[in-house]
């Protein structure tokens, strides 16, 4: 398989390996990886260049919070820009990209500027580029924008539908962690409406890379053990991949799911037609 | 502004039913009345901040037109009227 793969542990599934591709590249990984997971087990440790300079960038974090795992996911008019790989769930099929790089992630003409950075002061782009004034438009702006910047829009028009619908509930969770799955299992028992979300693909949050053992078990088992609970009881409905993101008025909060965008093309049914769905949830 | 408005007829909604339809405050002048009052009634809006009455409709409801009293600085909803209710109970 890979170097970089460890033989046992982790949550991922080796019995289903996975193909996609990086730049063109052809990569493997397993189900259970995250985008960020399987680049590592590929030895592909660069995976952007830094806003400004080109800097080149890695993976610094396993959540949301990634600052520099910017990814475009996907082709054409389902291109998604600035996608964090550490929250990608693999699939098999999936194509990702690196950005802010020309014309190679290894080898980037702009990070050149790192090179003579002890000579550059700083904002000095701000005064260089001012003169001539007919050198803006020709020459320096189409530089400056070819250098900076992220992720590029997609120009076509967007193939996806979107669903909007309200949600009600007794309870809102949001985090399927210890304290969320125990809140959920607590409240779902007493038989109030509760909504577990959580932004990530597999519920359990900490407990997922908890190493110590619960009611002897391993604390991702235990986790899915609660989960499976969970799933029986009628009045606890799970959101994964749900993010709550606002808590407006009158207890209406704002979230939104990402239905079918670890899949490489919607499935075209009518069950589920959406690839996101905005989800306000009154409780 | 709030984000659930107790309809009279409807129950408990979502604020995207409704639309609004402006200060309810406003008393129509006589037909004859100066240019003046008629200016103050079509373009002189006070935009109070705290408590205000407008009229909103609940268009994907009853799509009946009801006075919303609400707090702009705080969001609350005082009390939901139908406006033709309200107009008989004040003898409009």
């Amino acid at each position: 398989m890979s170097a970089y793969r460890l033989p046992t542990g982790g949550l991922v599934d080796r019995s289903r390996p996975l193909a996609f591709r990086f730049d063109g590249r052809s990569m493997r990984g397993f189900a259970g990886d995250t985008l960020a997971s399987a680049l590592l087990a590929n030895d592909q440790v660069l995976v952007g260049r830094s806003f400004k300079y080109h800097r080149p960038r890695g993976i610094v974090s396993a959540g949301s919070s990634e600052p520099n795992a910017l990814v475009t996911i996907g082709f054409g008019a389902r291109s998604d820009p600035n996608t964090k790989a550490t929250v990608t769930e693999l699939y098999a099929g999936l194509a990702a990209r690196s950005q802010n790089r020309w014309p190679a992630l290894s080898f980037d003409v702009g990070a050149v500027t790192g090179l003579l950075s002890p000579f550059l002061a700083v904002g000095f782009y701000y005064k260089t580029f001012m003169w001539p004034a007919a050198f803006w438009e020709k020459v320096y702006e189409p530089l400056i924008r070819r250098a900076s910047g992220l992720g590029r829009a997609v120009l076509e028009p967007d193939p996806e539908r979107y669903e909007k619908s309200w949600a009600h509930c007794d309870l809102l969770i949001v985090g399927a962690g210890p304290t969320g799955l125990m809140a959920a299992l607590t409240a779902g028992r007493a038989g109030l409406r509760v909504i577990l979300a959580d932004e990530d693909f597999r519920l359990g949050g900490s407990l997922l890379s908890e190493a110590r053992v619960i009611d002897s078990v391993a604390a991702h088992v235990f986790a899915d053990r609660v989960v499976a609970e969970l799933q029986t009881l009628p009045n606890v409905t799970l959101f994964p991949r749900t993010t709550v993101f606002g808590w407006y008025d009158d207890n209406v909060l704002g979230a939104v799911e990402r239905v079918q965008k670890h899949v490489a093309e919607p499935a075209s049914g009518t069950a589920q037609p959406r690839r996101r769905r905005s989800l306000p949830i009154w409780v | 502004m709030a984000s659930l408005i107790t309809c009279p007829h409807c129950g408990v909604r979502p604020k995207e039913e409704f639309t609004i339809r402006g200060d309810a405050s406003l008393m129509r002048p006589a037909p004859m009345a100066s240019e003046e009052a008629w200016h103050d009634y079509v373009y002189v809006r006070a935009n109070p901040r705290g408590r205000s009455f407008e009229h909103w409709q609940h268009a994907a409801g009853c799509r009946r037109f009801l006075v919303v009293e609400r707090d702009t600085l705080t969001h609350e909803v005082h009390s939901v009227t139908d406006g033709a209710v309200l107009a008989t109970r004040s003898g409009r």
